[in-house]
C-alpha cells in the first residue's frame, strides 16, 4: 500500500539531566556526557541506517 | 473467408498487411529512453508479441464480418481481456520492483505506466483494424489493383497511428513549471534550499558534510498558481524523485518538500552522478500523471498536435 509514511522514532540518546518518562517503542540510551552521547548516536545511526534529529534540548532522536 | 474453406489470397494479404501495421505501430511507440522502461531485450519482446496478437485480432475482424461470421467478432472482447491482463501484469511487475529501486515509483506512477501499456495495445488493434477496413473498402469500391489497396491501407493505418500517438501524448513537468537549481544551505542539522526549510534530519556531521558538499537541489515553480494542485500531489512528487534517483543514483539522502507560501516544490538528493543539467532535464521530462491532472489546460490533448 502506497501511503505517506510517517517517520517513527526508533531510538533516543539522552543525557543524565534529561527526563523522559515514557519512551513508547523507542529504544532509549542514556549517555554519561555529550561526547559519549554523540558517539553513541553515530553508532546506533550507522547500525540502523537512521536519520538523526538533534532536539533543541540536546536529545538526539533517530528516525526511520 | 466463409469459415469453411481455405482462406483466399486477398484475405491473407489483408490480414498480413494489417497485422504488420498494427505490430509496427506498437514497435514505434516502444522507446527506450533514460527511463529504461520497458527493459531490453525481454521487456521489448513481450510487448511486441502482445502487440502482434492484438494486431492479429484487429486484422481478422474485417474478413470475419465480411463472411457474415458475426460471432467471430466477439473475440474482440477477448482482446479487451488480454489488454486488461497487460495492465495487470505491468502493475504487478512494477510493484514487485518497488523495494529494489532507490526510491519507490509510487502507486500513482505505476498506475499511469500500466494504463499506458494497455492503451498502446489498443493502438495495435485500431491501426490494424483501420488498415484492414481500408483495404477491404478500396477493394469493395472496385479498385482491383492489389498495390493500390495495400498502399491505401498503409496510409490510413499510418494516419490512425499518428492521430492516436498525438491524442495519447501526455504532458510533462516542464510544460507546467520552471525548474531551476536551488542553493543548499545546511544550518546545524537543518537543511534549507533557497531559504526554504526542507528537513532537520541532518543530525550527524557526516550527513551535514555530505549534503553540503555533494547534495543537489532543484526548485520547481509552477507557471500558474492552479498547477500547484498537480505538482504538490504526493504521487507526482514521488514520480519526480523516482526519475531523478533512478537516472543519477542516490548515495544516501533524498527529500521532497512543498512550500505552501510560494507554491514551490523542492527536491534535494545526494546523487551518485553529479550532473546538474541532466537532473534538470530528467525532472523537466517527468510525465504528469494522469491520475493527478486536475486543471483543464493540462488535461487537454490535441490530435493535431500543439
Amino acid at each position: 500500500m502506497d501511503t505517506k509514511k510517517s517517520p517513527s522514532i526508533i531510538a533516543a540518546i539522552t543525557l543524565p539531566h534529561h527526563n523522559v518518562p515514557h519512551s513508547g517503542l523507542a529504544f532509549m540510551i542514556e549517555a554519561n556526557n555529550e561526547e559519549e552521547q554523540y558517539t553513541l548516536m553515530q553508532d546506533v545511526a550507522k547500525a540502523l541506517k537512521a536519520d538523526v534529529v538533534k532536539l533543541s534540548n540536546g536529545i538526539f532522536i533517530l528516525i526511520s | 473467408m466463409d469459415g469453411k474453406g481455405l482462406i483466399s489470397i486477398d484475405d491473407l494479404i489483408l490480414i498480413i498487411i494489417a497485422t504488420i501495421m498494427g505490430t509496427l505501430a506498437r514497435y514505434l511507440t516502444l522507446k527506450v529512453d533514460y527511463r529504461q522502461y520497458p527493459s531490453h531485450p525481454n521487456g521489448y519482446l513481450i510487448h511486441l508479441v502482445l502487440a502482434f496478437i492484438a494486431a492479429g485480432i484487429g486484422a481478422v475482424a474485417i474478413p470475419a464480418i465480411k463472411s457474415s461470421n458475426y460471432t467471430a467478432v466477439t473475440f474482440l472482447a477477448l482482446a479487451i481481456q488480454n489488454f486488461r491482463d497487460v495492465r495487470k501484469t505491468e502493475r504487478e511487475s512494477l510493484k514487485d520492483l518497488e523495494n529494489t529501486e532507490f526510491t519507490p515509483r509510487g502507486e500513482a506512477y505505476i498506475d499511469g505506466i500500466a494504463k499506458t501499456f494497455e492503451a498502446r495495445n489498443y493502438f495495435s488493434l485500431l491501426v490494424s483494424l483501420s488498415t484492414a477496413a481500408t483495404i477491404e473498402f478500396v477493394r469493395g469500391i472496385g479498385v482491383n489493383n492489389l498495390a493500390i489497396q495495400v498502399v491505401a491501407g498503409i496510409a490510413i493505418g499510418y494516419i490512425m497511428y499518428v492521430a492516436l500517438s498525438r491524442f495519447s501524448k501526455g504532458k510533462t513537468v516542464g510544460d507546467i513549471a520552471a525548474i531551476k537549481p536551488g542553493q543548499i544551505d545546511v544550518r546545524g542539522s537543518e537543511l534549507y534550499v533557497d531559504g526554504i526549510f526542507v528537513s532537520n534530519t541532518l543530525g550527524t556531521e557526516n550527513a551535514q558534510k555530505m549534503v553540503r558538499a555533494q547534495g543537489m537541489a532543484l526548485v520547481i515553480e509552477p507557471n500558474e498558481d492552479h498547477y500547484r494542485v498537480t505538482l504538490d500531489n504526493f504521487g507526482q512528487r514521488k514520480a519526480i524523485l523516482f526519475e531523478a534517483t533512478r537516472s543519477l543514483g542516490v548515495k544516501r539522502y533524498h527529500y521532497t518538500r512543498k512550500d505552501y507560501e510560494s507554491g514551490k516544490t523542492i527536491i534535494v538528493l545526494v546523487p551518485l552522478i553529479r550532473d546538474k543539467d541532466k537532473l534538470i532535464n530528467i525532472v523537466r521530462h517527468t510525465p504528469l500523471l494522469e491520475s493527478v491532472k486536475k486543471s483543464p489546460e493540462v488535461i487537454k490533448s490535441s490530435i493535431l498536435g500543439d
